[in-house]
C-alpha cells in the first residue's frame, strides 16, 4: 500500500546521529556515496558495510525499519544483479544450459552490485530517518545560502519541500477519501484498459486538484498572518551550530575517506585472484 | 482602550468574472473592541464575519474606512509586520495552517520570521505550547494528531509570536464535540491568564455564550451588540436570520408569553432550573 | 424481516505490526425497513468505519453483512450490488464534485449503474427535486456554488442512485443552523416520501432525538448500546461518561427530577419541554 513507503520518513529518536548537525549528515551521505562507488573489491565494500552498520546502531533505528525501506527498490537490485550474472562473463563457468552461462564472475559481481545499491539506499534513508524534514531543509538552506549572491534563492527551494512533505501525508489521506467516495457511486478505479483506467482518474483528480488549490490559498493567508516574508531576517529556533561531535565525525570521516583509498590501492589487484580463489 | 478599530469599513471581493461587480462583503462597518476582552462574532454563513477577520490585520485592505490597530491603520504598508504580530488569526480548517512537519517546529514558524532569538523562541514554543495543553505533543508529526488538537497547535503557533489580541475564524466547526471543547478552554485560558483579547468568531450560540460581549452580523452589517443575556434574550430577531438560541431561552420566552413570571436573563440551564424551583416554591 | 444487518463484524488494520488497530470489534446491527437510524459516537469510535462496511466498500477481518439476508461478500454481483442497493454519501462531500455541470455530476452514480439515458435523466431531475435544486441550477458548474448548495448537489448525486438505505456520514458538519436545518429538513422529507430506511452518522444528539426512530450508540469500536431515542437518551450519565452529552432541554428536566419534581425525563425538544412545564405550572403535575 502507498501508506506502506517509509521513504522520507523521520523517526524522532534521541541517538548521537540524531543529534548531529545536519549538514555534516548530509556531508557525511555525499561522502558515503562516494566511498561506496570507488570501492573496487570486497574488503572495501565490506568497509563500507560495517560503518553503515554502526551509523544504524548508534541512531537506535530497528534494523528490521531499515531493511523494510529496502522493499519498494527490491525489484531494481534483482533487476540489477540478473542483468550482471547474464552480461558477465569472467572465472568459472558454473552452469551451461542451452544459451544460459552463469559464471562465478557473473554471480560475484551480482552480489557485489545488490550490496552496492542496498548501501545507497539505507545510508540515504538513515539521512531522513535521523534528520526532521525541517532540520535537513535548514541544513540544505544554510549550505546553499552563498548561491544568493549569484542569483539563486535557495530559501525558495527549501520552503517548497518542507511544504511538499508536510502535505504528503494529508493528500495520501484525501486521495484515499475521494477514491472510496467515487466507489461509493460505482466508479472502478481498476477495470478496464488503459484509456479507461486513465478516464477513471478524472474524478479523482478533479477533486484533488481543486482541493489543493484551496488548500494552497488557505496556507499562503496562514503563513502571512504568521508575518512570513520570504524568509528576510530570519531566525531557527534550532539554530545550526557546529558542536564537538560535528568536528568528531568530520576528522571520522576524513579518516575513513582514507581508509578506502587505501584498501582500494592494496585489495584492487586482489581482487581478481580473490574472486578466482572462490570460484575454485 | 481599544485594540482595533473598524471605522466606516466597506469591503467587497473581486469578482471571479469580469464586468460583474459582487455585493460588499462588509458594508459601513464600524466596531470598537477593547483590550483584553473577549468578544464573540456570531453570523451565519456569508455575513460577512470572516472578512472581518481578514480585514482586522490587513490581510484584506478596506475600500472605504479604516481599520486601526493600536494606533496603526492597516493601510500602511510600513507598519505590516508589526499589525501581523499584534493580531494574530487562527482559521477554519487546522489542516491549512501548519507548515512544519512537527509540531515544535511549526510553532516557532511565527517567531522565527520575526527573527527572535533561538533561545527566546525555545522559551516561547514551550510556554505557548502548555498553555494550550500540547507541550507533550512537541515532536509529534502534526498529520498524526487529531482535528482539535491540530487547532491547538494552530493556537499555540500565534501565541508564540506573543499577539495583543488573537481572532479565531470558526476555529471549532470542522470539529468533533470532545475537540471543540478542548479548543473552547484553550482559548479561555488565553484570554483569562495572558490577557489576551480574543475575537471569537462562530456560528455556535453555545460557544459564543462563553463570551463576555457577543456582535451579531447580518447582511454584511452590525446588527446587535451587547453581552449574551442581552443579545440572547431577544430570540425573535436572532432565529429571523437563521441562527440558534440557546433552549433555555427559547423554553423562558414561551412560558414567559404564557404569563409565567421568568427573569429575562436566563442563560444556563441551573439559572432556569433555579428561577422555576423559586416561582413553583412561590406559589 | 431483517433488511441490513451485520453478524459479528469486526475490522482491524495494520495487521502484523505493532500499531495493529481495531476498528470494529463484534458489531451486530440490525435495521429493518423504513427505520430512520442514527449511529452516534465520538471521533475514532469506530461509526465511519462501519457504514464504509455497510456498502461493501471495506472487507471485513471477521464476520459478515447480509442485506435482505443475503451475504454482500458472496460473489462479485452482490457487491455491486450492495454498491447501488446501499447509498453512502460521505462527511464534506462537496469535495468530491468533479464535472463539468451540476447535471452531471448528479448522473455520475446512474450512469456507472448502466442504466439508459432517459433513465438517468428523471433520476437526475428526481434528486435534484428532493434536494431543492432549481433546474436552472443543473447547467452551472458545481463549483460556482455556495457551501450549502454544493452539499446539497453531492447528497443529490447519491439519491440519484436511487438505494434502498442511505447512508450519510455526518450530512451537517461544518453548516451553519440555518444549513443544518435545510439538510436535516430535507433528509427528513426523502424518508417519508420514499419509505426508505435512512441512517445519518451523527454527534449531534439535538438532530438525533428530533428525527431518528432508532439509536446506536458506538464507543471504543464496539456498540454500547441501540434502541429507541427513549431508551438511550434514559443513560444520560453513561452517554456523557462516554463523551456524548443529551440535548440541553433535557438537561433541564433531569435536574428538575433532581430537585423532587415529578416532571417526565424524556423530554428532548423545546416544544415538549415547554407543554411538560406548563403542565407543571398549570398544578396537574403534582409536587411530590
Amino acid at each position: 500500500m502507498i501508506k506502506d513507503i517509509t521513504i522520507g520518513q523521520y523517526f524522532p529518536f534521541n541517538s548521537v546521529i540524531h543529534r548531529l548537525d545536519p549538514r555534516t549528515k548530509l556531508l557525511f551521505t555525499v561522502v558515503f556515496i562516494i566511498m561506496v562507488f570507488v570501492s573496487n573489491n570486497f574488503i572495501s565494500l565490506f568497509f563500507n558495510l560495517l560503518l553503515s552498520a554502526v551509523v544504524i546502531g548508534l541512531s537506535k533505528i530497528p534494523l528490521k525499519t531499515v531493511i523494510k525501506g529496502l522493499k519498494p527498490i527490491l525489484l531494481v537490485v534483482i533487476i540489477t544483479s540478473v542483468l550482471q550474472i547474464a552480461y558477465v562473463k569472467t572465472g568459472i563457468v558454473l552452469v551451461d544450459f542451452w544459451k544460459i552461462q552463469i559464471t562465478s564472475g557473473g554471480i560475484l559481481t551480482a552480489i557485489f552490485m545488490a550490496i552496492r545499491i542496498s548501501l545507497l539506499i539505507v545510508m540515504s534513508t538513515m539521512l531522513t530517518y535521523t534528520t526532521s524534514p525541517t532540520s535537513l531543509t535548514n541544513g540544505l538552506d544554510k549550505t546553499f545560502a552563498p548561491f544568493k549572491k549569484i542569483g539563486i534563492d535557495f530559501h525558495t527551494v527549501t520552503m517548497i519541500m518542507t511544504i511538499a512533505l508536510r502535505f504528503i501525508p494529508t493528500l495520501i489521506e484525501e486521495v484515499d477519501k475521494i477514491m472510496s467516495a467515487q466507489k461509493s457511486r460505482g466508479a472502478s478505479f481498476e477495470q478496464g484498459n488503459i484509456m479507461k483506467r486513465a478516464k477513471a482518474l478524472i474524478p479523482l483528480f478533479i477533486p484533488l486538484l481543486f482541493n489543493s488549490i484551496r488548500r494552497a490559498y488557505e496556507l499562503a493567508n496562514a503563513m502571512t498572518c504568521r508575518c512570513y516574508n520570504g524568509g528576510q531576517g530570519k531566525t531557527t529556533m534550532n539554530a545550526l551550530k557546529f558542536a564537538k561531535r560535528d568536528y568528531m565525525s568530520l576528522l571520522v570521516m576524513a579518516f575513513l575517506i582514507a581508509g578506502v583509498v587505501v584498501l582500494n590501492i592494496f585489495c584492487g589487484e586482489y581482487n581478481a585472484e580473490f574472486t578466482f580463489n572462490l570460484a575454485i | 482602550m481599544s485594540i482595533i478599530e473598524f471605522k466606516n469599513v466597506t469591503f467587497r471581493y473581486d469578482s471571479d468574472d469580469e464586468g460583474v461587480v459582487l455585493a460588499p462583503a462588509v458594508k459601513d462597518f464600524s466596531l470598537t473592541i477593547n483590550e483584553g476582552e473577549f468578544m464573540a462574532i456570531l453570523g451565519h454563513n456569508g455575513s460577512g464575519k470572516s472578512t472581518l477577520a481578514k480585514l482586522a490585520n490587513g490581510l484584506l485592505l478596506p475600500e472605504k474606512g479604516d481599520v486601526i490597530v493600536s494606533g496603526m491603520n492597516t493601510k500602511n504598508e510600513d507598519d505590516d509586520i508589526k499589525i501581523k504580530q499584534t493580531v494574530g488569526v487562527v482559521f477554519q480548517n487546522p489542516d491549512n495552517q501548519i507548515v512544519a512537519t512537527i509540531v515544535e517546529e511549526d510553532v516557532a514558524f511565527g517567531p522565527e520570521n520575526l527573527g527572535v532569538e533561538p533561545s527566546e523562541i525555545r522559551r516561547r514554543v514551550d510556554d505557548s505550547l502548555k498553555i494550550v495543553g500540547m507541550y507533550k505533543y512537541k515532536n509529534h508529526e502534526p498529520h498524526k494528531l487529531s482535528g482539535g488538537q491540530k487547532q491547538r497547535v494552530a493556537i499555540a503557533g500565534i501565541i508564540a509570536m506573543e499577539p495583543r489580541c488573537i481572532i479565531l475564524d470558526e476555529p471549532t466547526a470542522m470539529l468533533d464535540p470532545e475537540g471543540r471543547r478542548d479548543v473552547m478552554n484553550a482559548i479561555k485560558r488565553l484570554n483569562r491568564e495572558l490577557g489576551i483579547t480574543v475575537v471569537y468568531i462562530t456560528h455556535y450560540m453555545e460557544e459564543a455564550c462563553e463570551a463576555d460581549r457577543i456582535v451579531v452580523m447580518d447582511d454584511s452589517r452590525l446588527l446587535m451588540d451587547g453581552t449574551p443575556k442581552e443579545v440572547f434574550a431577544d430570540t425573535e430577531k436572532i432565529r429571523s436570520i437563521g441562527l440558534d438560541v440557546p433552549q433555555t431561552c427559547q423554553l423562558a420566552k414561551m412560558l414567559k408569553s404564557d404569563g409565567i413570571n421568568l427573569k429575562n436573563d436566563l442563560l444556563s440551564i441551573d439559572e432556569l432550573v433555579e428561577n422555576i424551583d423559586d416561582l413553583l416554591k412561590g406559589q | 424481516m431483517s433488511h441490513l444487518k451485520t453478524e459479528n463484524l469486526t475490522y482491524t488494520y495494520g495487521e502484523g505490526t505493532p500499531f495493529k488497530i481495531t476498528a470494529l470489534d463484534n458489531v451486530n446491527i440490525d435495521l429493518e425497513k423504513g427505520e430512520f437510524v442514527a449511529i452516534i459516537g465520538h471521533t475514532g469510535s469506530g461509526k465511519s468505519t462501519l457504514v464504509q462496511h455497510l456498502n461493501g466498500l471495506l472487507k471485513p477481518t471477521n464476520g459478515k453483512i447480509f442485506l435482505d439476508e443475503k451475504n454482500i461478500h458472496d460473489s462479485k454481483s452482490t457487491l455491486f450490488d450492495a454498491r447501488f442497493r446501499v447509498g453512502l454519501c460521505f462527511q464534506y462531500p462537496e469535495y468530491q464534485l468533479f464535472e463539468e455541470t451540476v447535471y452531471k455530476d448528479i448522473a455520475f452514480g446512474p450512469t456507472n449503474m448502466g442504466l439508459s439515458k432517459t433513465e438517468i435523466d428523471e433520476r437526475v431531475r428526481n434528486a435534484a427535486k428532493y434536494v431543492g435544486i432549481p433546474d436552472e441550477m443543473l447547467v452551472k458548474s458545481p463549483f460556482d456554488l455556495s457551501g450549502g448548495e454544493k452539499r446539497r448537489v453531492a447528497i443529490a448525486g447519491v439519491i440519484s442512485m436511487e438505494p434502498e438505505i442511505l447512508i450519510l456520514d455526518e450530512p451537517t458538519s461544518g453548516l451553519d443552523p440555518r444549513g443544518r436545518e435545510q439538510i436535516l429538513g430535507l433528509i427528513k422529507k426523502y424518508r417519508e416520501q420514499t419509505g426508505k430506511t435512512v441512517i445519518i452518522v451523527s454527534h449531534s444528539m439535538d438532530d438525533v432525538a428530533r428525527y431518528a426512530t432508532k439509536v446506536i450508540v458506538m464507543n471504543s469500536s464496539k456498540v454500547e448500546m441501540s434502541g429507541t431515542v427513549d431508551e438511550v437518551f434514559e443513560k444520560a450519565s453513561r452517554l456523557r461518561e462516554i463523551g456524548l452529552s443529551v440535548p440541553q432541554i433535557t438537561e433541564i428536566f433531569i435536574k428538575l427530577r433532581e430537585k423532587g419534581y415529578n416532571v417526565s425525563e424524556k423530554i428532548y425538544t423545546v416544544e415538549q419541554g415547554y407543554s411538560e412545564l406548563k403542565k407543571l405550572f398549570e398544578g396537574s403535575v403534582t409536587n411530590d
